[in-house]
């Protein structure tokens, strides 16, 4: 390796074969191998990811599972405390009732009923006051606060990216109207309008007149409203300095195409950005579900979210009797899950060598 | 400045407006009525409940009539206004349709000063703690104090404030009866939902005083400062400090108005008779005029306080230039 270059070969072709043959065999990361590679050297990072992923898969599957339904109650002597899985890992006391589901979850409840039959975990988390199982909840809960989560992602993925893309690169005319609705929306007491609109579409019209949309898409509308303006905001600052960035206009000298340039140079560079807003976006979407369950303006029982069960549990504690469990489970369900997005969000930060910047 | 303080004020009355505006158009488009109820009233006793709320004007008669109050009869537009009551331009709220005999302007000057304390509490707890976090953890990176109090602040931003709470009633008020658990009166009834309203902006205040102080104290006169001789804490006092907290004060701004909106929930845990409890009785009641009343103050509130944040930016960053962000 370290022969040294012959006399008289001062930097000539053999010093430069051999630094060639070594950058080949290096063969430069990518930039996303390099952001793989620097995640995975984080234990906090790989930690936080393989949580979340434990959990949307659970979320997934949680119909198949050996759990309480999260729905079925038992009116004797209730909350009960939890029981360790080693005293009683397994009882008998299965009752198939689960509200309304749609096919699917049907269909993966009676496998479940197939596979075993009316035995369930017992009260490994405890049981709330009408004698739902905590755990089963927790994880049917689950499925709701990820749904909001992956909807608020995709309006702000959809709507969010396109109006700031589209704003970077129009005329300072149009971006200008764009960016002032944006900042009158943001500007808006959104949540009050929010309560406004689920607390009138919640009271029930006199006539018992059928609603034409159902409180769940309102809820879902309005989450995904409130969610795409910050995106909105940051794609188009990073849109407008990538305009005027030296490479961009060196590509540009040199011909290339629009379609090109958006390919090549902006999509590339406003995905990081994108990914790390994503990432603070996600829980404060989580959070924002939590509070208008906690007002009662979240999803309909006997569906259940982890917003209606932290709800739950705060309303749970009294001086009288103290039933700690109902507010803890949901408490470290929730942290759990909004901690490792946010180590996941200042890890890809880290390795995206971004500065935060506040929007 | 008289420029930007100018331009603050006209996008000012455009959000005004169209909170106004959005509020009226939502409410008079859901079905039912604030006053209908189970039991029918006599036609007559209907018409006249009716006609005290103005309902049985049009729509863009009441719309004028809110925002106003403006009266388009024989008396003209500012004509005379004996039978029109409320109008924002008046700072009339209007009568609550719900609590009789009481108006929303009586309700919220009685609430008012009781959300304010709640926020100003939170707001303390939130620097004070904020800024200790901070600095302590600026000044000793990487140590195990750092981590504890980086791990704190994330804690902090992954829990509700509901839950936060409830932790503080169990701990501090069930098991140990520091505190009281609800209600309010004396100053021991504002430490806990304080302190659980601003949890929250007490971790983000931390994590951004952390980052600014780690930056300033990384600039070349910082290293002069030390170089020439002056002692650790004068530059850290008189150098680094000012600089870190500009980005502490221009998010004060947010904060304020997440504070408001958190007291929504805050309130009804602790029971505490404020504006934010009120609104969601009013809410949930169908109290137009309560509901859009409160709306509008807090409206009010969080553009003034965000006007007062980016004055006061200018006034400890010479280099921003109001004028160009307003």
């Amino acid at each position: 390796m370290s022969t040294a270059p012959r006399k008289g070969d001062w930097f000539g072709d053999a010093t430069f074969e051999r630094v060639a043959e070594q950058v080949a065999g290096e063969s430069s990361p990518s930039l996303w191998a390099d952001v793989r590679r620097r995640l995975a050297a984080r234990a906090s990072a790989r930690w936080s990811l393989r949580w979340l992923l434990a959990l949307v898969l659970a979320s997934l599957i949680v119909p198949l599972l050996p759990l309480p339904s999260p729905a079925a109650m038992a009116l004797d002597k209730q909350p009960k405390p939890p029981v360790a899985p080693w005293v009683e890992p397994f009882n008998e006391r299965f009752e198939p009732y689960y509200g309304e589901l749609n096919p699917l979850d049907r269909a993966l409840v009676s496998v479940r009923q197939k596979v075993f039959g009316s035995k369930q975990t017992g009260p490994w988390l405890g049981t709330d006051a009408k004698g739902r199982d905590t755990l089963s909840r927790i994880l049917w809960g689950s499925r709701t606060s990820l749904l909001v989560a992956l909807f608020a992602a995709l309006t702000s993925l959809s709507i969010g990216v396109a109006w700031g893309a589209v704003a970077g690169l129009a005329r300072s005319r149009i971006d200008n109207a764009m960016m002032r609705t944006v900042d009158v929306l943001q500007s808006l007491p959104t949540i009050f309008l929010v309560i406004f609109l689920l607390s009138f579409l919640n009271a029930p019209s006199p006539g018992g007149a059928a609603r034409s949309v159902s409180r769940e898409t309102v809820f879902f509308l309005v989450i995904g409203a409130v969610s795409w303006l910050p995106m909105a905001r940051v794609v188009r600052g990073q849109v407008l300095s990538l305009r005027h960035a030296a490479f961009v206009e060196a590509a540009r000298t040199q011909g290339a195409s629009t379609g090109w340039i958006v390919r090549a140079h902006l999509v590339p560079n406003v995905l990081p950005i994108v990914l790390v807003y994503l990432t603070l976006t996600l829980p404060s979407v989580i959070l924002y579900e939590a509070f208008l369950s906690f007002l009662g303006l979240g999803v309909e029982a006997p569906k259940v979210s982890w917003g209606v069960l932290a709800a739950d549990g705060a309303e749970a504690i009294s001086p009288l009797a103290t039933f700690w469990w109902l507010p803890l489970g949901p408490a470290i369900a929730m942290g759990a899950t909004l901690l490792a997005l946010g180590l996941v969000g200042d890890a890809l930060r880290d390795a995206l060598d971004m500065k935060r910047s506040e929007a | 400045m008289r420029r930007f303080l100018l331009r603050r004020l006209a996008w000012f009355a455009l959000t005004v407006w169209a909170v106004i505006t959005i509020s009226f158009v939502l409410m008079r488009s859901v079905p039912g009525g604030p006053l209908s109820s189970d039991r029918t009233l006599h036609p007559t006793v209907e018409a006249a409940v009716n006609a005290r709320y103005h309902l049985d004007w049009p729509a863009w008669r009441q719309y004028l009539q809110t925002l106003g109050p403006l009266n388009l009869d024989e008396h003209g537009l500012l004509g005379d206004r004996s039978d029109v009551f409320g109008g924002i331009l008046a700072f009339d709220l209007g009568p609550s349709l719900q609590h009789r005999d009481v108006s929303v302007n009586e309700i919220v000057a009685q609430s008012l000063p009781v959300s304010a304390a709640l926020g100003v509490t939170a707001l303390g707890w939130a620097l004070l703690l904020g800024l200790t976090g901070g600095l302590v953890s600026a000044l000793r990176p990487g140590t195990a104090l750092d981590t504890g109090a980086r791990v704190l602040s994330t804690l902090g931003l992954s829990l509700p404030n509901f839950v936060i709470a409830s932790f503080l009633v169990l701990a501090l008020a069930v098991a140990l009866p520091i505190f009281p658990v609800a209600g309010w009166g004396t100053p021991a009834h504002l430490a806990l939902p304080g302190f659980a309203l601003g949890a929250p902006f007490a971790a983000y205040v931390a994590r951004l005083f952390r980052a600014g102080l780690l930056e300033t104290l990384s600039q070349d006169c910082i290293r002069t400062a030390r170089a020439k001789g002056v002692p650790w804490r004068q530059v850290v006092l008189r150098h680094a400090l000012p600089g870190a907290l500009v980005p502490v004060i221009s998010f004060l701004g947010p904060a304020a108005a997440g504070i408001l909106t958190g007291s929504l929930v805050i309130e009804r845990i602790f029971t505490i008779p404020g504006t934010g409890s009120h609104f969601v009785a009013g809410a949930l009641n169908r109290d137009y005029a309560l509901a859009m009343g409160v709306t509008l103050v807090y409206t009010v509130a969080v553009y003034a306080l965000n006007v007062l944040v980016d004055l006061a930016y200018a006034v400890i960053d010479p280099r921003i230039e109001l004028e160009k962000d307003a």
